[in-house]
């Protein structure tokens, strides 16, 4: 018999028992389409995660003070206004981890354009909080240290701030008040997107330090200083080599505590990346268990039906065929329907996937490598157990094959 | 004198049920010549069906020597041996053993099917054979939607449709009633009168045995008896 034949005998005898097909490619269906939604959905979340780190950037500290606590007594610190800017200089020059470093100072404030006033997060930054945060200008420009020198009355908008006080007319040029000051937009920042903790990252305006704490903070102390580890240095390393440096400028006893808290990025970012690996991992176990339910589907239908297998192979042998005709034809047959169950499998997985994306609004990646791992698992139960019982039935003598019970 | 079709000289089969050695055959030597219409009788437990067995490649005797054509059958390889059921040897069972689900053509066409015959022309064979054991008008059916009776004339199809030279019918009465049992009867003798294939039918019941020209009788595993019929019924 050419492998036609035996593909066309194959098809037949799938077709002539249609519940036991069914079934059986059922079990195949259910697993591998388990898989694929479930891994599709883990690996969407992951993405989502490695995007939000990929934005607001890794490798950067944020710094601020937190005044004394001795004796359980709290002393509210008192720092000069100049003392961040003091500070982040002195960080930048002297910690050889640090790649740049940058007071930052942010007051909420009514802001007003020509079409409207909106309450929004402002923040005076030096020149180089764009390269720490990673934030480049996708209309106009970002401002520099010119501007910063001149205490020019110019600012940089986040996309959120913009729309809020712009529509969707292009910021870049209109003014701005703050404090009664105007200000000219000269640049829109690109989107940081929404954080997990739900804090939207584009709800800013960006202003040159100076200008900022002359024009709208007024003198008040600077808060948070930022801080960039240099390409390669580990974010501990950076971290400590700061904060020897502040323990030195403040005078602190070896037995004092820290007057100030630095709060690394990563730790935040790992503990995002933590909660989605359990997720993952999760739904990667429910994956599994549902392939390995497929698979005892499979076995059963196959090992079910052995013994009217087996007796069909006995009258098979007896009227004259060989084992080889048998096995492949089995075989065959084991194939056609782990294949059959691939492909709609596959297809039960992609729509899944889609379905979830959409009604849940998630993200979700067909994973085609463990589409193909899930779809070789299935067929590897399926052929294994569609083509042992006929080669051990095959080898029997077609009398025994033939009574057997 | 011709090769006899088959030929055993002390042949033994011994089955062995936890532990206990149970001898179904011992020591049957016996010839049976082409063309030839043998009826094998016995109470049930002779080793009448195990010695059909052997006669039919199904089972592999323990001791002795089978020729048949000729040919040491113990020498043949399993490929061997299918290759010999396929081309020279039809069975009709007690339980008619035809294919669930698969119409009444295909199931006669079946052997064809591991000789490389193309659809076609095994469809067209085996429609011929259904013709001439009386179910031309039942090509497409499905066993399950015939009687008893109708069931053994497709397996006494199936088993001429190679055109082999030994049918090996193991109580193919066994199930039907007495007038159709007489029919599958005369119907096999037809065969082997028309056809000259030669019939082995293996029966416990006296009047089937009779339609035979020769009955060989079984007691324990060994021939006691071997006679030919001077008035076998006639068809």
């Amino acid at each position: 018999m050419g492998l036609l034949t035996v593909i066309a005998e194959a098809l037949h005898s799938l077709g002539k028992n249609k519940v036991r097909t069914a079934l059986s490619v059922l079990g195949i269906v259910i697993g591998i389409g388990a898989v694929i939604a479930m891994v599709a959905v883990a690996r969407g979340a992951q993405r989502k995660v490695e995007r939000e780190i990929a934005a607001i950037g890794d490798d950067w500290l944020a710094i601020w003070y937190t005044g004394t606590s001795r004796g359980g007594v709290h002393r509210d610190q008192t720092t000069p206004p100049n003392q961040a800017r003091e500070d982040a200089e002195a960080i930048e020059r002297e910690c050889s981890g640090v790649r740049a470093a940058s007071p930052t100072n942010r007051v909420p404030a009514q802001v007003i354009s020509q079409y409207g006033n909106y309450r929004t997060g402002v923040m005076g930054v030096y020149p180089n909080f764009f390269d720490i945060r990673r934030w480049n200008a996708q209309v106009g420009r970002l401002f520099t240290v010119e501007d910063m020198a001149m205490q020019a009355k110019v600012a940089c908008i986040g996309t959120t701030a913009a729309r809020e006080l712009f529509g969707s007319v292009n910021p870049v040029g209109q003014t701005i008040r703050v404090n009664r000051v105007a200000f000219e937009v000269i640049g829109l920042l690109d989107s940081k997107g929404v954080g997990s903790d739900g804090r939207d990252f584009d709800d800013i305006i960006l202003f040159p330090f100076t200008s900022f704490q002359r024009l709208i903070a007024g003198n008040e102390p600077s808060g948070t200083i930022f801080a960039a580890a240099k390409p390669g240095v580990p974010l501990a390393v950076a971290k400590e080599q700061i904060r020897q440096l502040l323990r030195q400028r403040r005078r602190l006893a070896d037995t004092e505590e820290d007057t100030f808290r630095i709060m690394d990025r990563s730790l935040m970012a790992e503990a995002n990346a933590a909660a989605t690996n359990t997720f993952n991992l999760l739904l990667t176990s429910i994956a599994s268990i549902s392939l390995l339910v497929g698979g005892v589907g499979i076995m059963n239908i196959m090992l079910v039906s052995v013994t009217e297998r087996t007796r069909e192979i006995g009258l098979r042998m007896a009227i004259g065929a060989h084992g080889t005709q048998i096995l492949g034809q089995f075989l065959c047959e084991a194939i056609v329907l782990c294949v059959i169950g691939g492909l709609l499998g596959f297809g039960l997985g992609v729509g899944l996937a889609q379905v979830v994306a959409q009604s849940f609004q998630w993200e979700t990646e067909i994973s085609y490598w463990m589409a193909a791992v899930a779809i070789g698992f299935a067929t590897l139960v399926g052929v294994f157990f569609g083509f042992y019982p006929a080669w051990r039935a095959s080898r029997l003598n077609p009398i025994d094959a033939l009574r057997f019970e | 004198m011709d090769t006899p079709l088959i030929r055993t000289v002390d042949a033994w089969k011994t089955y062995r049920v936890e532990e206990i050695e149970i001898p179904a055959v011992r020591g049957v030597s016996l010839e049976i010549a082409a063309g030839e219409f043998v009826a094998i009788t016995g109470a049930s437990g002779s080793g009448k069906s195990t010695f059909m067995h052997l006669l039919g490649c199904l089972d592999r005797l323990d001791r002795g020597r089978y020729e048949f054509e000729g040919r040491a059958v113990e020498r043949l390889s399993r490929r061997e041996l299918a290759h010999l059921r396929n081309r020279r040897i039809g069975f009709v069972f007690q339980s008619f053993n035809l294919l669930a689900r698969t119409s009444i053509v295909d199931n006669v066409a079946l052997p064809l099917a591991y000789q490389g015959v193309g659809r076609r022309e095994r469809r067209r064979r085996a429609a011929s054979l259904l013709e001439r054991v009386g179910l031309a008008d039942r090509l497409r059916h499905q066993p399950n939607q015939l009687s008893g009776g109708q069931q053994q004339r497709v397996a006494i199809a199936r088993a001429l449709v190679t055109a082999p030279a030994v049918v090996l019918a193991d109580e193919p009465t066994g199930n039907l009633d007495t007038t159709t049992s007489l029919e599958i009867m005369r119907l096999l003798q037809e065969m082997n009168r028309e056809a000259g294939v030669g019939i082995v039918v293996v029966t416990h019941e006296p009047d089937i045995a009779a339609f035979a020209l020769r009955q060989v009788m079984f007691r324990d595993g060994q021939v006691v008896r071997d006679t030919a019929s001077q008035n076998p019924v006639a068809a």
